[in-house]
């Protein structure tokens, strides 16, 4: 019975520790949560001064109704896909290939890495220059050095090409995340293991099945997941490239800061928080769960 | 007992650090009132290091004929400017003076952010006459009978022109729209990276701003009279087919600012629509003696341009509005207005009438530079038009037209994407029908 009671204080006290801690999470992410959903029932104005106007499931309907919504959402879903497939795989891929001691592994990672460390603004204006229309050097060595095409190809005009680039840009922006959490892990796998398998007569593909991939899955499933949440909502990248590609992200912010229509913003970011938490819920449980039943 | 004590004494610690975090604003304000010295911050654009020095340097003038006051500048890059004001003016945060282009001033003025007494009081004390007529019919409200801001100074937007290169091939001076498109029809040679005129055709505002010229000198405009929409009409689709056409002279794909600016002070292109920010570069380039400013002109003569006026936000004390006024007032006056001009020299101009003629204004070398053109420069703010102003009525829902790129998307879907001008005339003017309601 003491024991009893001792334990049971001991939780109160931990509670009470964590209760200021707790308050302050809530206020942070709790209130505006709850903001949210409040005001995508009610017109907004501009002005917190002037009074919002309770419109029901009018601005839900809104989005419901645009067809440019459900667009973007498809644009954004293709593009999550394709993003998240293949930073995964390409940091997936050099970080196996670098898992070796060489000379000078310290500077080709820092060279992996730096189109993750470099501030995003300054290698969007990098990539604008290179396929800029008139000097960029891209349309320099097809047109005028290979002579390749006759005219310029308008790389961020057409809304294909323009997909085409976002998508390897973000790729290549991206990839080095994977890298990092990839390597981490492979550098803590035994390598007995490795020649265990090898002893057993696996190739690469069977040592990778066997031995790596198991050690990796659970960094695998948090990259994935992370990297899903963060593309899907992706946002500036996109918006300062070309204006042909319309993903989730750059519809929010057309709607919030172009239009001011706050609502409907909302009402988006509602729809969307419960798309993208079950799409990451549905990930975890079949993929990678079903695969290490 | 003791763990107790120390969970106490922990609880207690943390909850007076988020106390005193909390407290921080109050600890600001009573600061702000201490001596009743009275505390204003001036958002503005001028971001540049340089620039900050200049409006630093008038604010310490300004701080050392009323001690009673203190100015706090507020840089904030042009860039995020609008998402700025919505996130400060939605919760409430607006700083008490605010730089604004006349559309951003619209756009507040319609949000109830601008102290619109205060800003009239301000024009009023320093005499209507004393400014340019059109810069304060820009400046208006949608009835008319208030002003939206402050002007301070402005820019204006034509056709800028590289005579001598126009001499090569035996051209003068274009003066209406046939023989800008001659002209650019003949320097065309894409191949050697020559073009006939560099205008912007991206789905930006600049792309608005620059058509805005060529229909509005067409007699198109947004708006009528009577406040109905007006952009599916045959003049605004004439204006943009002339777009179109004069575009396919220009640089290949969606341009933008620095396409425009590149093209020109390169010469790339004998020919560029582009602001009075273009001069330093010109300069710089060391062509300014061969530059020449014209206005698109078919039906009649348009300029486009951009008055930037400076707002007073609603809602503050009476102290604080007072002193906002008097800040306000005091960058009016000669010395400083001077001071803020020739913090882009050329680049912007004056509103005041006195000043365009000031000595000390004139006296700065980039000025000196185009002193010629001048005269045609300041011959453009009484041709100012812009999209929305028509019949001394300013609709402030361009601002919310402009803010969303209908148009701007609507030139760049004709141009480069090819689209049917007939459709997205139609579908541009339903957009701006459906934000209006």
């Amino acid at each position: 019975m003491k024991l009893f009671k001792t334990r049971r204080t001991e939780t109160q006290f931990a509670y009470m520790l964590l209760a200021p801690s707790l308050i302050l999470l809530l206020g942070l992410i709790g209130y505006p949560m709850i903001y949210n959903i409040v005001i995508s029932f009610l017109k907004v104005p501009l002005n917190p001064k002037m009074e919002s106007t309770f419109v029901g499931l009018d601005n839900y309907a809104s989005v419901f109704t645009d067809p440019a919504f459900y667009k973007s959402v498809l644009i954004t879903i293709l593009f999550t896909a394709i993003v998240v497939f293949l930073s995964t795989a390409l940091g997936l891929a050099i970080a196996i290939f670098l898992n070796r001691d060489f000379v000078g592994k310290k500077l080709v990672n820092a060279i992996v890495i730096l189109s993750y460390v470099v501030p995003s603004i300054c290698l969007i204006f990098a990539w604008k220059y290179m396929f800029n229309n008139i000097y960029g050097i891209i349309n320099y060595i097809l047109v005028d050095v290979f002579k390749i095409v006759d005219e310029v190809p308008l790389w961020f005009d057409s809304p294909v090409s323009a997909f085409i680039l976002v998508s390897l840009f973000a790729v290549w922006r991206f990839f080095p995340y994977a890298y990092i959490s990839f390597n981490a892990i492979l550098q803590s796998i035994d390598k007995s293991l490795y020649e265990a398998a090898e002893i057993d007569g696996a190739n690469k593909w069977e040592k990778f099945k066997a031995v790596t991939y198991p050690a990796i899955k659970p960094t695998l499933s948090t990259v994935v997941s992370l990297r899903i949440i963060w593309v899907f909502y992706i946002y500036a990248e996109v918006y300062l490239l070309t204006k042909q590609v319309n993903v989730i992200g750059v519809y929010l912010y057309d709607m919030a800061f172009a239009t001011h229509d706050f609502g409907k913003a909302a009402a988006i970011s509602i729809l969307l928080f419960v798309l993208i938490f079950t799409c990451v819920i549905l990930i975890r449980k079949k993929v990678f769960k079903s695969d290490e039943n | 007992m003791k763990k107790k004590l120390l969970a106490l004494t922990m609880i207690t610690g943390l909850c007076l650090s988020l106390v005193g975090c909390g407290g921080k604003k109050e600890t600001q304000d009573t600061s702000k009132n201490e001596g009743k010295k009275v505390t204003i911050q001036f958002m503005h654009q001028q971001v540049e290091q340089e620039r900050q020095n200049v409006v630093q340097s008038i604010i310490d003038d300004f701080e050392v004929e009323n001690p009673d006051i203190k100015v706090e500048q507020m840089p904030v890059n042009e860039d995020d400017y609008d998402t700025k004001i919505t996130a400060l003016g939605g919760s409430g945060e607006l700083p008490a003076i605010i730089e604004l282009s006349q559309d951003q001033a619209k756009l507040n003025a319609k949000n109830q952010f601008t102290n619109l007494d205060a800003v009239n009081s301000i024009i009023k004390d320093k005499g209507e006459a004393e400014f340019f007529d059109g810069v304060l019919d820009v400046s208006k409200t949608e009835d008319g009978a208030n002003y939206v801001g402050v002007p301070v100074s402005g820019w204006v937007q034509g056709i800028w022109v590289n005579k001598a290169m126009l001499a090569e091939k035996g051209f003068e001076v274009p003066t209406n729209w046939n023989e800008v498109l001659e002209i650019a029809k003949a320097f065309y040679d894409p191949a050697k990276k020559k073009y006939g005129i560099a205008i912007p055709t991206g789905d930006v505002t600049f792309t608005e701003q620059v058509f805005s010229q060529f229909a509005l000198s067409n007699g198109a405009n947004v708006f009528d009279a009577d406040g109905n929409v007006t952009f599916d009409t045959p003049e605004m689709k004439e204006a943009m087919k002339y777009y179109a056409d004069l575009a396919s002279y220009s640089m290949p794909g969606s341009t933008e600012v620095p396409d425009v600016k590149d093209a020109f002070v390169g010469k790339n292109t004998p020919m560029a629509l582009y602001s009075t920010y273009i001069i330093g570069g010109v300069v710089d380039a060391g062509f300014i003696d061969d530059l020449a400013f014209v206005l698109p002109s078919n039906k009649e003569a348009a300029a486009f341009g951009t008055v930037t006026v400076l707002s007073i936000s609603d809602g503050m004390d009476e102290a604080q509005t007072e002193a906002a006024k008097k800040f306000v007032s005091f960058l009016l006056e000669e010395k400083n207005n001077i001071k803020w001009l020739h913090m882009a020299p050329g680049g912007v101009q004056p509103v005041l009438k006195s000043i365009s003629t000031n000595e000390e204004y004139l006296n700065n070398e980039t000025i000196q530079a185009f002193a010629p053109i001048s005269a045609d420069i300041a011959e453009a703010f009484d041709n100012l038009q812009v999209f929305g102003s028509v019949d001394g009525k300013n609709y402030t829902a361009m601002g919310d037209i402009t803010s969303t790129g209908t148009l701007s998307k609507a030139i760049n879907n004709v141009i480069i994407q090819k689209s049917d001008i007939d459709t997205e005339a139609a579908k541009a003017q339903k957009s701006i029908e459906d934000l209006i309601k």
